[in-house]
């Protein structure tokens, strides 16, 4: 994972504006010329994201969900990677808000 | 992850964007109206289309360079410098959103110079939330004289005193200390005479009578009086404008469709060619047609002694710079 440890806590980068309404999440890159598309983000992500907000880590995140914890790990461990790669989040004690 | 925006979604983050944008570049800037309006109580929660932006007169250009920039798109009067011709507000589009951005130097019914309201109202701002990013926006008090001058200068004069059911949300919002305030506040952005009657209407004591800025109150009245009368809109621009400006004003009155809110910019720019031709004909006509009815207009003004306005502007429409 780029810039993010494997195991969280994570934090929310600065330069991303996002919404939560009542079932998903909407965020979108502060950066210039800033004509890119926001992306939604379906429940299951937008539970993460919500998750990454408030601080969780992977452990913590995992049990978020009502599902075999081995099951859910590799997925929310892949978004979360995701997320890190595009710049989205980072780790929790290099990052400032 | 998909890409689908709904409006709502799209104010809160393009509000996000645009304070990011300017501050980055050192340009200040305050949101008003819409959902910064709603955070702050002044307005009950509904969807808004807009993001409504107060930029520091002095560094308009720059904003509007800025914006432009990045490639986002003049809502209508593409290469205008919009303050040279007396509007008070240019639109843009982000390609692909939903939302328009309404970057305003001023208000009209804020009669005292933009550069001196927008310094009272920086100097007093507060920090408002918008998709979890902070922003500026005028203190509750201040922003209730926005909201109102806003609502008032699309009601003609006579219907004033019906003004005061939709801003009674706002004012009961406000503290009995907020509301003294929002009285001071319009009395040193020059809203005071405009919102006299509204004041009174609400129950407040507006004070003594405010002399300053008695020739653009005469312009802000007399474009209430012709509330939708494109011609007399341009007539006070025309006023207004530097003669080293007139020539755009002229060509922007007569030959930009672009501007003609019978259909938007984007379908001006998909028109045919004969579709444009007669549009700009129509648009010459009327505007020829209205130049007699907009100087009896000016005369009559003139007679109540109304010099020319300074930049003092009124909207031909439900968006900024169509005629």
């Amino acid at each position: 994972m780029e810039g993010a440890s494997e195991s969280g806590p994570w934090r929310i980068d600065a330069h991303v504006a996002w919404v939560d309404t009542e079932d998903h999440v909407v965020l979108v890159s502060l950066a210039a010329p800033y004509t890119a598309l926001p992306w939604r983000l379906d429940a299951t992500g937008s539970l993460v994201w919500i998750g990454l907000a408030q601080g969780l880590g992977l452990e913590e995140l995992v049990r978020l969900f009502d599902a075999a914890e081995d099951l859910v790990r590799p997925g929310i461990t892949t978004f979360v990677r995701e997320l890190s790669a595009q710049g989205l989040i980072g780790a929790a004690d290099r990052h400032e808000r | 992850m998909s890409a689908e925006l709904h409006i709502a979604e799209g104010s809160q983050l393009a509000h996000a964007i645009v304070a990011h944008a300017l501050s980055s570049h050192g340009i200040r800037a305050l949101f008003v109206k819409g959902p910064v309006a709603t955070s702050q109580g002044l307005r009950s929660d509904r969807i808004s289309n807009d993001v409504d932006v107060l930029c520091d007169p002095a560094r308009m250009k720059d904003a509007i360079e800025l914006f432009e920039s990045f490639g986002w798109t003049r809502y209508a009067g593409e290469d205008t410098d919009p303050m040279a011709i007396g509007m008070h507000a240019s639109t843009y589009c982000i390609p692909g959103w939903p939302n328009t951005i309404d970057l305003h130097a001023n208000f009209p019914g804020l009669l005292a110079p933009p550069s001196e309201s927008f310094a009272f109202l920086w100097e007093r701002r507060r920090v408002a939330r918008m998709a979890h990013h902070a922003l500026a926006a005028p203190a509750p008090a201040d922003h209730f004289v926005i909201i109102a001058v806003h609502h008032l200068r699309e009601l003609p004069e006579e219907f004033a005193h019906s003004a005061r059911l939709p801003l009674d949300l706002a004012w009961r919002s406000l503290s009995p200390h907020e509301q003294r305030d929002a009285v001071a506040a319009a009395r040193a952005l020059g809203a005071l005479e405009p919102l006299r009657a509204v004041f009174v209407d609400l129950g407040a004591d507006p004070g003594p009578y405010d002399e300053r800025f008695a020739a653009e109150a005469r312009t802000w009245q007399r474009s209430r009086r012709h509330l939708g009368d494109s011609s007399m809109v341009w007539l006070i621009r025309w006023q207004g404008a530097r003669w080293r400006d007139r020539p755009e004003l002229v060509a922007r009155a007569f030959w930009d469709i672009s501007m003609d809110s019978s259909r938007t910019p984007q379908e001006w720019a998909a028109a045919t060619r004969r579709e444009r031709a007669r549009g700009r004909l129509r648009r010459t006509r009327r505007g020829l047609a209205g130049i007699p009815r907009a100087l009896r207009g000016a005369r009559a003004a003139a007679r109540e002694g109304n010099p020319a306005p300074r930049h003092t502007d009124s909207d031909e429409g439900g968006h900024t710079g169509h005629a």
